[in-house]
């Protein structure tokens, strides 16, 4: 049984397109956002990658099913980083507030040391 | 009409010989037999590990073995069991053979994958045990950094990358079976027409493909740190410890529910064959093993309390665990409510049930006690821990194999085995594993830890209760090694149905024909209907 | 029995036509045999996402204690290299996407063109690839007993005498190797599976020039497809994660 053909128009303008957002990746890595550059970047990669899975992959084109499992994957994706987060965001260390400004966990001489304050 | 029962002519077993049909075989139950065989193999090996374990602790003193020969004993027999028994053992070897006629089908969807996961399983085992005979490894089976990644001077490297592979062999077995059930079923075998054996492998195969390759990015990372000095888990250079915990915690607590899960399945069957009732509150006991598969995802660091993680990370995690007892606890209330008003029997199958629902029972409660965490911080790495967890795997987890290895033995081999011997086994088994395990208990609430090979004297008595456990277990293990074997030759013809069981399974003769079915069926009614199977054997049809 | 009323009668060659040679016998029908495999395939891609997943794990929270070590350490990647290879590898799943239409619409000679194309510009991936660790081990980069971050007289990243570090060289020489463990594991393990895909395809490409796809089948062409496309994913997701945490 053949599936849904693209045709070749449309590859054409989804790699044109991929081409262009690397562009524009690169060229917001060069414009100072802050902290947002790595959302922009962020967003931006997860586009591209969404233009590869619909298109490319022809999971548009594809079950109900098929569709459910890639969801179900970066559903749990985002349950590995997300609840990983949990812990290192509740820590005193993190994002670089430990003793004399630096970033808790490394010590002056590059050694690990545990948190100034009593470990909870 | 009861024409003497022979074996039937032609049947899986007999269809080809030698060792090339077998080693080459696409068909699923000769793949669930070669299984059977070498996780037999591996729950020996890991059983005379134990057998050193608890040699070692019946005298207060580390006088049988070194610290270190005793750190190796129990890391050997946690990797072995937990790795290359319990998670393949229901699935690999139950769950291969009787998933597809459970469902109507002539073989799993990828019939070269099943018996490639099964070299994979063998190659992965060959490399564990490779590097048991170099040595072994002493880091436990958790392989905490910083000693397992800069420390220990043992075979770490060819021991986890066993452990790498053969959970390629994992993945591909959960592969297999999303596969098959969703797109292999009969005609008219909808989703809540399965046997609630299927809707718990499927659960189980989530897990697997789900949580396995987190384990084996952990493996490549611990692999990478020691063999070219990385420092990804490295505290000298700026590493966090705690990241290796969290994810091999993130797969090795969805694993446990790989290996319970399996079994509650064959709960399900058991309970409703042995009291000729329809399961109770079928769509719940379903849900609660997609609800056990999904929740087991987000507890991981209930294992890491005392590790370092944050108090806010700890409180969230222990709410969480608790929550994941709820769809257990439907499970064995719903087969409760089955058992009341039910045509109870105590065949064989059904002692290994009985069991089953206490000691699971047992070992769930005592998981709540852990994940309370004041409770938690006294009882990690004690005793106490050993025993919940044993209560689950072997009073529950091996109990659920071992009825469901009895349960469906006459449909693999057509042989009914001594229904007398098999009883005795399984009351030793019960015996010894709760002579074995309560007193760990104890000794745990009193503050023994676990891993190590000496004690405070006063403790002596519970250990000693124990280890003497041990050996009656050891002997309700060994039994049925040799009546089932018996069986094969000189056990009674079982015939299609010996159980009066109703799901699709036993509708094909004792032993199977290889494709299974002879014409495909077309499922019309709901499963665990009993009233054709109970007339059939009063003879009024 | 209390299933199974009626049994379906199931000749093995329906009437209406003989089956494909490629229908596996327990299957029923091409399509089942093709959504199976399709299914299938997205499931082994969902391992692979959890997978690089646990590196991506690992990468973040990194990056946020050391930010500076891994602002530094990206700088000192060769962003022309890593533009080059994104692009390569985005062109290099259009030529798979085009691969898997010409097998679909039956042209054999294309399929295999499109095919080759693909691996060539693998190829060219893991050259660049090569030309780029050769340049790290060169300055030392590679984590371990020989790491050195900055060597004396050298400037180990451009611009970094203008950035703001709150880091101390000491602590660069730990947390800059921290970096380049996490980049060589995700680019290494990222060329491994660029490697197999290679190989992958070779398969594929001898299988089509034999004329065993056509327009009913052509899923392994497919599920080849469906792989490259997804190495060409962590790629899209490795190359701003590594190459650009902040430039200049």
């Amino acid at each position: 049984m053949s599936g849904h053909i693209s045709p070749v128009s449309l590859y054409i303008t989804i790699f044109a397109s991929l081409m262009v957002l690397t562009g524009v990746t690169v060229g917001a890595a060069y414009v100072d956002l802050g902290m947002f550059n790595f959302s922009v970047a962020m967003l931006i990669a997860g586009f591209k990658a969404s233009l590869v899975v619909w298109y490319f992959m022809h999971v548009k084109y594809q079950s109900h099913l098929t569709k459910l499992t890639v969801a179900t994957g970066l559903f749990f994706l985002a349950i590995l980083l997300g609840m990983s987060l949990i812990d290192y965001v509740s820590r005193d260390n993190f994002a670089g507030t430990g003793p004399g400004g630096l970033p808790a966990p490394v010590t002056p001489e590059g050694q690990m040391h545990a948190p100034a304050q009593a470990p909870h | 009409m009861l024409d003497k029962l022979k074996i039937p002519e032609h049947h899986y077993l007999n269809n080809g010989h030698g060792l090339k049909s077998w080693l080459l075989t696409k068909d699923h139950k000769r793949i669930a037999i070669m299984y059977l065989i070498s996780i037999s193999v591996m729950f020996l090996l890991g059983g005379l590990f134990a057998m050193g374990i608890r040699l070692e602790l019946a005298t207060p003193q580390g006088d049988f073995v070194s610290a270190d020969t005793y750190n190796k004993f129990f890391t050997m027999h946690g990797v072995i069991m937990v790795f290359f028994f319990l998670i393949p053992s229901i699935p690999a070897v139950l769950g291969n053979f009787l998933i597809p006629p459970m469902i109507g089908a002539k073989d799993l969807a990828f019939p070269r994958i099943n018996l490639l996961s099964l070299y994979i399983y063998w190659i992965g085992g060959i490399f564990t045990l490779g590097a048991m005979l170099l040595g072994g490894v002493d880091t436990g089976w958790t392989f905490y950094t910083p000693y397992s990644s800069a420390a220990s001077n043992t075979h770490i490297i060819p021991t986890a990358l066993g452990i790498f592979i053969a959970g390629f062999s994992s993945i591909l077995t959960g592969l297999n079976f999303i596969v098959t059930i969703h797109r292999m079923r009969a005609p008219g075998m909808t989703w809540f027409r399965l046997p609630l054996f299927v809707w718990a492998h499927y659960a189980t195969s989530l897990i697997q493909v789900l949580g396995t390759p987190v384990i084996a990015i952990t493996i490549v990372m611990l692999f990478v740190e020691r063999a070219f000095g990385f420092g990804i888990f490295d505290p000298t250079r700026g590493g966090d410890p705690v990241l290796f915990q969290h994810l091999f915690w993130f797969y090795s607590h969805p694993a446990v529910y790989i290996m319970i899960l399996p079994a509650l399945g064959v709960m399900s069957e058991l309970i409703s064959t042995f009291s000729k009732k329809m399961i109770f509150g079928y769509s719940f006991v379903a849900f609660s093993s997609l609800a056990i598969a999904i929740f087991g995802f987000i507890v991981w660091a209930h294992h890491m309390f005392v590790a370092g993680i944050s108090t806010y990370a700890a409180m969230v995690f222990s709410f969480l665990s608790f929550s994941v007892a709820i769809p257990s606890a439907v499970k064995v209330f719903n087969w409760t409510a089955t058992l009341y008003k039910g045509a109870i029997s105590f065949e064989t199958p059904m002692l290994y049930a009985y069991g089953f629902m206490g000691l699971f029972l047992i070992g769930g409660l005592t998981g709540l006690f852990l994940a309370t965490l004041g409770m938690d911080i006294h009882l990690h790495d004690t005793y106490f821990v050993v025993a919940h967890f044993h209560y689950i795997m072997v009073g529950g987890a091996i109990m659920g194999y071992m009825g469901g290895l009895h349960y469906w033995w006459p449909k693999m081999t057509g042989r009914m085995y001594s229904e007398f011997f098999s009883r005795i086994a399984a009351i030793l088994v019960f015996v010894g594993f709760n002579l074995t395990f309560l007193p760990q208990f104890i000794v745990g609430y009193v503050g023994m830890p676990r891993r190590y090979h000496s004690y405070p004297d006063e403790m002596q008595v519970l250990n000693v209760l124990s280890s003497a456990g041990a050996s009656v277990l050891g002997l309700g293990y060994a039994l049925p090694v040799i009546y089932l074997l018996w069986s094969l030759k000189r056990g009674a013809v079982a015939g299609p149905n010996p159980f009066g069981a109703s799901t699709l399974e036993w509708t094909m003769q004792s032993p199977p024909l290889t494709e299974n079915f002879v014409e495909v069926p077309i499922v019309t009614s709901e499963p665990y209907e009993y009233e054709h199977v109970v007339a059939k054997e009063k003879h009024l049809v | 029995m209390s299933k199974a009323v009626a049994h379906a009668d199931h000749g093995h060659a329906d009437a209406q036509h003989a089956h494909h040679p490629a229908l596996q016998h327990h299957f029923d029908t091409m399509a089942q045999q093709k959504e199976a495999a399709v299914i299938g395939m997205w499931v082994f891609l969902l391992t692979e996402i959890l997978f690089f997943g646990g590196l991506f794990v690992a990468y973040m929270i990194y990056r946020v204690w050391y930010f500076d070590a891994f602002a530094e350490a990206s700088r000192s990647l060769d962003l022309f290299w890593g533009g080059l290879n994104t692009a390569v590898l985005i062109f290099s799943s259009l030529t798979m996407a085009l691969a898997v239409r010409a097998a679909q619409t039956n042209k054999r000679k294309a399929t295999v063109n499109w095919l080759i194309l693909t691996m060539i510009l693998g190829c060219v991936f893991l050259g660049v690839k090569v030309v780029e660790y050769a340049d790290k081990f060169e300055h030392h980069h590679v984590p371990g007993p020989n790491y050195v971050w900055a060597e004396p007289g050298h400037e180990a990243a451009p611009g970094s005498e203008h950035a703001n570090l709150s880091l101390t060289p000491a602590q660069l020489q730990n947390t800059t190797q921290i970096y380049f463990s996490l980049y060589f594991t995700m680019t290494g393990l990222h060329a491994l599976h660029m490697i197999i895909g290679v190989g992958l395809m070779l398969v594929i490409t001898w299988m089509a020039w034999k004329g065993k796809f056509d327009a009913e089948y052509y899923t392994p062409v497919e599920m080849s497809g469906l792989y490259w496309h997804f190495v060409d994913i962590v790629w899209i997701f490795l190359f701003p994660l590594l190459y650009l945490v902040e430039r200049p």
